[in-house]
């Protein structure tokens, strides 16, 4: 009789939460239709008729924004930018997130490090425009990956503090009696438990770095060097902006965003597995 | 002895980080603290002023109103984005079908440029031919059907919500992360002690993913009190200032007003706030553990 | 495992080819050359690229062996960060477009800008005669001189739906008892009587302006202005009061904020929803053919209490132009080339392509009638006979002035604030 009754109340259950998710599921699914949507529409259809199909396909959008905004170099730039700045955070932050957790704790540096987290960047244009004057780094993408590293530190260390403070110390320990240094047991034994913690640090400021309009517009001058949410902003119009062009512009650029996102989440669960099989 | 031996170590895999850090981020915040104390419009030079820019923001009443609205953001997106993202992280973690699919579809709004969204829901709240009003309609709350962005009660609401709605998915990500790094074996040795599947939430998993909860309130907090895009581009943060945040306010004092003075000053002010909130909650949190 | 290695490898092919694209676009520079920097806030999603590029790039690849130009191009929003960061680091663009009035007087200030009669004075393709005089005006700073060659002119417009009038029997309003009349009969039959909103001030604040200078004395108050004149006047007051009165009679969309900016507002009347419209050439890309064919240009209804008979006037003025870094200019290295361009940039040859796009000239070229679209062609008509008339936007004497008007017309707009609450508020920041 008991079991019955759970089993029933478990089938609610299951029903609500499914009806639930799939809710949640459609409501954020509908921007990105709206955005892919809208970007076969010209201007009078996105505001006449908002959220109705585009009366004719313009394809025409895709080819004026590919054409226009030279994509393809603009894309690479995006991508060279992004990934050096995601190789260079990882290893620098979990270095000094290892070091912080787990082997020489310091309160006054953890503080400092978490400052980072709190400015907001439109305060650092100025300042870092200067400052990549100094250092001759003028128009060049590599201020840009300095930049966006920096301004990425504060919140990876968060997070992966997080992940170090969770890996149980006897690891360590276990390591030292076998001989391993310092330097071999972060390499061989925690870097790669903190994959999850890795990959989560690796969305997040892919996605911010990918995004990032402002810093990329003070710090890059030359067409050739833009980054792709730069050449997409100069889509926009003085006055009238052409919202179907725009939007294409987006989805050309939420694409690798995903694709980045659906390999990490892979990562997350193949370093999660291997971490359960060690542990 | 065994401590002079860490040295080496801790100092070559610090110092990238701090190098980095300190000078593009660190030195670039001591200049903006520099501004704030100076007039300067971007072009002429710096005149040292003191603590005048600080008397002048405290002393208007339109730095006030943006406060009062930085914190409404902070505490909704508190209330509305934590809960949500754990509610729907752990509704995927217990053995749900397709999980990866919600997963990665929760995602998507947090990826989509927020100039799409804000236009977006721009056109949603419009009254002529936004869709809102009309599904308030269907669904009998036609009473409650106003001009979203035009009307003084409602207007920061709705400039609020898509922001609040679109990092979601954010939260839920770490969550599940967190969710999924609990050892299985615990909550499996709770349901075989006949625990109920609230009892395990919270006297199971909740203990575990206490840190990830921290994370997740403290980038909440922080994003909140940076908050710019949605608002600037839905309203400019007006009519008035009545939909902008701090972070509104100092780019149109800096980069509008060319008054780069003033608006390092309100930066200024939005690190202390950020500051004094984090610390609270760093003491508020090792209360409650122990 | 060997979807990683793929991947892996994938990643350094992106790193490689980045790099390269990175180290790839970097010329050689010759050194005989001149680098001049260019830079326009005519985004490649912005109507007048279309009509400048192909100039440019002619220029450019005429000059290709004695000049190395660079092209910065970006959406109105960003160039002004952009242009901002710059002056602060001491980067400014050899020329660029940029706004006068109280949007330059820093730079002016600073002695970045050149007087532009020293460019006059060196070139003999083009002179100051070539522009209509009240172009300048925008430009000239408070020493007298002007310091921006304008490119871009503008003119007010209320557009009408003949069809939407004809179909309620009603005759365009002239008076503003008129106006409530035709408006009382549109709202009965669901139609917005005229779709103007605020959101950042636009179009309010134009319309503001057009109102403003039927009264008696306003257009020697908005010219004030720009001298430390009051923004504060009784006409001022009246004109607030009475856009209140127009919103309290409907004759606006009731969702101010959402329907205001250039193309929200012109939208509900290209979808036949509003009767009538105030918008600008600017625009008129966005106006599908069948409304520029029922579209007509008609004068604003007179003002309670209004002297000027609003048939007579318009609003007119310079929207933006280019401007000379002076330090470059006085650079001997770099001055012949700088000529050069800014030849190209105030060509007629320049000038009648970007009139293509809709603009009107502030200099003096043919204009061929023909090729513009109808509603353009309309509105050349309407204007020729009309006095041209300011607007606050332009003689404002600083930018923090104009953020002001903006944001407290919006909150004037949803009546958060009253008339004088509205007029006290820009008054106190020009008072700082």
């Amino acid at each position: 009789m008991k079991f019955l009754h759970k089993s029933w109340k478990y089938q609610l259950f299951t029903i609500v939460k499914y009806l639930f998710l799939t809710i949640m599921a459609v409501i954020s699914l509908y921007p990105f239709i709206w955005v892919l949507i809208s970007s076969f529409k010209d201007n009078n259809s996105i505001f006449g008729d908002p959220f109705g199909l585009p009366k004719e396909l313009l394809i025409e959008n895709y080819r004026e924004v590919w054409e226009g905004a030279d994509v393809g170099r603009n894309f690479l730039n995006s991508m060279f930018v992004c990934l050096v700045t995601l190789v260079i955070l990882i290893m620098i932050t979990s270095m000094g997130s290892y070091i912080l957790t787990r082997v020489w704790k310091n309160g006054f540096l953890s503080i400092y490090f978490s400052l980072g987290i709190m400015i907001p960047i439109h305060a650092l244009l100025i300042p870092s425009v200067l400052i990549f004057k100094r250092m001759g780094l003028t128009d060049n993408l590599f201020a840009l990956v300095l930049m966006y590293t920096a301004t990425n530190i504060s919140f990876s260390m968060f997070i992966m503090n997080g992940f170090f403070e969770g890996i149980p110390r006897e690891m360590d320990e276990a390591a030292t009696i076998d001989g391993c240094s310092r330097s071999q047991i972060f390499f061989r034994i925690i870097f790669p438990i903190a994959k999850p913690g890795i990959a989560t640090v690796a969305t997040l400021a892919f996605l911010n770095c990918w995004n990032d309009l402002l810093l990329g517009l003070v710090l890059i001058s030359s067409p050739h060097k833009k980054t792709l949410s730069l050449a997409i902003s100069a889509l926009k119009g003085s006055y009238a902006t052409r919202y179907g062009l725009l939007c294409a512009g987006f989805v050309i650029s939420i694409i690798p965003v995903v694709i980045m996102y659906l390999l990490f989440q892979k990562q997350v669960i193949a370093g999660m597995t291997a971490g359960a099989v060690k542990g | 002895m065994k401590k002079y031996r860490k040295a080496p170590v801790c100092i070559g895999f610090l110092l990238p980080v701090f190098l980095i850090y300190t000078l593009f981020l660190f030195i670039p915040l001591v200049q903006t603290g520099y501004y704030s104390l100076t007039e300067w419009n971007g072009i002429t030079e710096k005149i040292f002023v003191g603590l005048d820019n600080f008397r002048d923001i405290f002393s208007n009443s339109d730095y006030w109103i943006t406060f009062q609205n930085t914190i409404k953001l902070v505490v909704i997106s508190l209330l509305i984005q934590i809960p949500m993202g754990l509610l729907l992280a752990y509704l995927l973690y217990m053995k749900t079908r397709g999980m990866k699919i919600y997963r990665t579809v929760f995602f998507l709004p947090v990826v989509i440029a927020p100039v799409a969204i804000s236009l977006m829901f721009s056109l949603f709240y419009n009254s002529e031919i936004g869709v809102f009003n009309r599904l308030l309609e269907m669904i009998g709350l036609g009473a409650f059907q106003t001009n979203w962005l035009s009307n003084i009660r409602t207007l920061l609401y709705a400039v609020m919500a898509p922001q609040v709605w679109q990092y979601i998915g954010l939260y839920v990500t770490i969550f599940l992360g967190a969710l999924q790094s609990i050892p299985g074996e615990l909550v499996e040795s709770a349901e075989i002690d006949g625990a109920s599947r609230t009892q395990i939430f919270f006297h199971v998993v909740l203990p575990e993913i206490v840190n990830f909860t921290n994370i997740c309130i403290v980038l909440c907090v922080t994003g909140s009190l940076k908050a710019f895009e949605h608002s600037w581009i839905m309203t400019g943060g007006g009519p008035g200032v009545r939909s902008a945040y701090l972070g509104v306010y100092m780019y149109k004092t800096a980069f509008v007003n060319s008054d780069f003075g003033t608006g390092s000053a309100i930066t200024m002010t939005i690190v202390a706030l950020s500051l004094v909130i984090t610390v609270l909650f760093n003491k508020l949190a090792a209360l409650t553990r122990d | 495992m060997k979807e990683k290695r793929w991947l892996s490898l994938g990643m350094a092919a992106i790193l490689c080819a980045g790099g390269l694209a990175v180290t790839g676009g970097e010329e050689v520079r010759a050194e005989d050359k001149v680098s001049i920097v260019v830079a326009t806030n005519w985004g490649e999603g912005d109507s007048k690229y279309d009509y400048f590029y192909p100039v440019f790039q002619k220029f450019q690849e005429e000059h290709a062996d004695t000049m190395d130009i660079t092209l910065q191009t970006y959406s109105t929003e960003d160039y002004k960060t952009k242009i901002k960061t710059q002056t602060a680091s001491g980067d400014l663009p050899d020329v660029f477009t940029y706004w006068g009035g109280g949007m330059m007087k820093d730079m002016v200030d600073a002695g970045l800008l050149l007087n532009v009669d020293d460019y006059f004075a060196d070139t003999d393709q083009v002179k100051r005669e070539d522009f209509d005089e009240g172009a300048f005006d925008y430009y000239i700073a408070g020493d007298g001189n002007a310091y921006g060659i304008p490119i871009e002119s503008t003119r007010g417009v209320l557009l009408a739906n003949k069809e939407i009038f004809e179909e309620y029997g009603l005759e365009y309003p002239t008076t503003y008892e008129e106006l409530l009349e035709v408006g009382k009969v549109l709202n009965e039959n669901g139609i917005i009587p005229m779709a103007v909103g605020s959101n950042g001030g636009t179009p309010s604040e134009f319309l503001f302006s057009e109102l403003y200078n039927q009264y008696d004395g306003a257009a020697e108050e908005i010219a004030a202005l720009a001298s430390g004149g009051a923004f504060k006047t009784d006409n001022a007051v009246k004109v607030a009061e009475t856009l209140l009165d127009m919103i309290d009679n409907k004759l606006f969309p009731e969702d101010t904020m959402a329907n205001g900016g250039w193309s929200a507002s012109l939208q509900l009347y290209t979808d036949r929803k509003a009767a009538m419209t105030y918008t600008y050439p600017w625009m008129y890309e966005a106006i599908p053919d069948d409304i520029q064919e029922c579209s007509d240009i008609i004068p604003l209804p007179q003002m309670p209490d209004a002297t000027v008979d609003p048939a007579t006037i318009q609003t007119g003025f310079t929207v933006y132009g280019f401007m000379i870094n002076k330090a470059a200019y006085e650079d001997p290295e770099k001055h012949d080339a700088l000529v050069q361009v800014c030849d190209m940039l105030a060509s007629d040859e320049l000038t009648e392509s970007l009139t293509e796009s809709g603009m009107i000239p502030c200099k003096k070229v043919e204009v061929n009638k023909e090729a513009q679209k109808l509603i353009m062609q309309k509105t050349l008509d309407y204007t020729a006979d009309k006095n041209l008339v300011q607007v606050h936007y332009t003689t404002m004497p600083s930018a923090d002035a104009i953020s002001m008007m903006d944001s407290s017309l919006d909150e004037l707009f949803i009546k958060a604030i009253s008339a004088e609450e509205f007029v006290d508020k820009v008054q106190a920041v020009l008072d700082k």
